[in-house]
């Protein structure tokens, strides 16, 4: 039954999803082209206004996708859950966890199509761009990207190692976020959305500021203690957080899909 | 039905459901036998929605018990339970076929042929997407699917509200032909003159409470009056 949830999630959900993936790529491809023709500049020029404020439109807008995938997908939740369309997916003879499940994991990989999509089109974008915003120097733009990919230790290969596992593992903490607030959001006997909207600010809040109440006083001890090294000790501590983020994020994935599990089949009460 | 316990296809016990203070269903106990046509009747906001929600796992009760089949609402009891909601609860941006296939898909028990056939003889074609078609067309389909599966209980939920008269008696011809005898199909109505030919017995619920349980044939022995007159004496305001 899961298999069939699965396809009938997907097939149901694609066009959205797709579409937006399409919007960000056709508007890559045009920026890319753009910047990569746009007329190199000079040393006596170091900066072009224009061409900033276009590079920020441009990542606005896409960075902007991520919101709009995660606002539609927290709809699609919504609608297809508790809303008349719950009275089919209600009464389909499966368990909770097989419906959580099913949206839970399509709507991991569309976030994390979108976060590959979106490294795909910015890092090119960004790479042409910068040389026509500002001024460098021919030897200061691979120092830049060194160190960038060198955040974590190592290069690009490392990066990719980190990142791609933790990616897979923040889209579904995204999506069990957003599946969680909605159901938290059930329990009230009004305005269910109004709840559902607070619940996500509420459990995202609480994440932040315990995140920031572990994160923040290493961090300001190793400022303090490491003042002459501390570029050298960086890539150690992301690495930490980093280990310590994914492995959290797992862990409060799996509360959020036992809590809106039991919601489900403890306290439903369809309008 | 209530003296029908042993072997009855639903059994509720001390059920009630409460929203807020408002107590919707109030230790409501009933035995639901199999093979039989049964009108849940009752004036608005008498519960009637509430206990086939109940039924159908769409509520948690406040307190008591719901068994279908001897297993309280869930998969098992689901795969065996056909409903109709009062309201139109099919995703509209699919087309017929695809709920075709929806359907074929989760539940073991629908009649894929019988369906198109059904579909046929309405002249609605498959390949039109939902959202394309009439409301009143919509809850054809609707029904259609809902009997077109060969379930035990069929629950109906006001199935001829709001329609003309000519698809009020689509309906109810749809809902009595070719339907499985040993099921049971449950349906609750205002309109009880139109539904009372078909029924074989009759549940009042009044405030949350069952004020009657008979079959149509009692009523009329009994009382010398038809089950809608009856109705109108009971919940006369």
């Amino acid at each position: 039954m899961l298999k069939k949830l699965l396809r009938h999630e997907w097939l149901e959900s694609w066009k959205v999803p797709a579409l937006i993936g399409i919007i960000v790529a056709v508007l890559s491809a045009a920026s890319a082209v753009y910047f990569r023709f746009a007329p190199p500049l000079t040393s006596d020029v170091e900066l072009h206004v224009g061409n900033l404020i276009l590079f920020t439109s441009y990542t606005l807008v896409v960075c902007s996708v991520g919101l709009i995938l995660t606002i539609y997908l927290g709809v699609r939740f919504y609608k297809n859950l508790y809303t008349d369309e719950g009275y089919l997916m209600h009464t389909l003879p499966v368990k909770p966890w097989m419906l959580l499940a099913s949206k839970g994991l399509v709507a991991s990989a569309w976030l994390w199509i979108s976060n590959i999509l979106l490294l795909v089109c910015v890092l090119p974008v960004t790479c042409f761009a910068l040389p026509k915003m500002a001024y460098f120097e021919p030897e200061e733009l691979p120092q830049l990207f060194d160190a960038l990919t060198n955040t974590l230790g190592g290069g690009i290969p490392e990066t990719i190692f980190y990142l791609f596992p933790y990616l897979i593992v923040n889209c579904a903490f995204s999506a069990l976020t957003l599946y969680a607030a909605v159901c938290l959001g059930q329990l009230f006997n009004r305005h269910r959305v109004m709840a559902a909207v607070l619940c996500y600010l509420g459990i995202n809040a609480l994440i932040s500021t315990a995140s920031s109440f572990f994160v923040l006083p290493g961090m300001t001890g190793m400022i303090i203690t490491h003042a002459d090294d501390f570029s050298l000790i960086l890539p150690a501590f992301m690495r930490t957080i980093f280990f310590i983020s994914f492995f959290v994020e797992i862990a409060l994935s799996a509360a959020l899909f036992f809590l809106s599990d039991y919601i489900m089949r403890k306290c439903l009460n369809l309008d | 039905m209530n003296e029908m316990h042993s072997g009855s296809l639903v059994s509720i016990r001390n059920l009630s459901k409460k929203y807020g203070k408002r107590a919707a269903l109030d230790d409501i106990s009933l035995d639901i036998p199999r093979g039989r046509i049964i009108g849940l009747l009752g004036p608005n906001g008498s519960g009637k929605t509430t206990l086939i929600k109940l039924m159908n796992g769409l509520l948690t009760p406040g307190r008591g018990q719901i068994l279908i089949g001897g297993n309280l609402p869930g998969p098992e009891t689901k795969a065996c339970v056909s409903y109709l909601p009062e309201r139109s609860y099919l995703p509209s941006g699919i087309r017929v076929d695809q709920l075709i296939s929806y359907f074929t898909d989760f539940y073991a028990d629908f009649d894929r042929e019988k369906a198109l056939a059904m579909l046929d003889s309405l002249q609605i074609s498959p390949d039109r997407p939902l959202k394309t078609l009439s409301k009143g067309t919509k809850e054809k389909v609707q029904l259609i699917m809902v009997m077109s599966r060969r379930a035990q209980l069929y629950i109906l939920d006001e199935p001829i509200a709001g329609v003309d008269p000519a698809a009020r008696d689509y309906i109810l011809k749809t809902i009595i032909q070719d339907y499985n005898e040993e099921a049971t199909i449950l349906l609750s109505t205002h309109l009880i003159s139109d539904i009372e030919p078909i029924l074989d017995d009759v549940i009042f619920l009044k405030e949350g409470r069952i004020v009657l349980t008979s079959s149509v044939e009692d009523i009329r022995d009994t009382y010398g009056k038809s089950v809608d007159s009856y109705f109108r004496e009971v919940f006369s305001c």
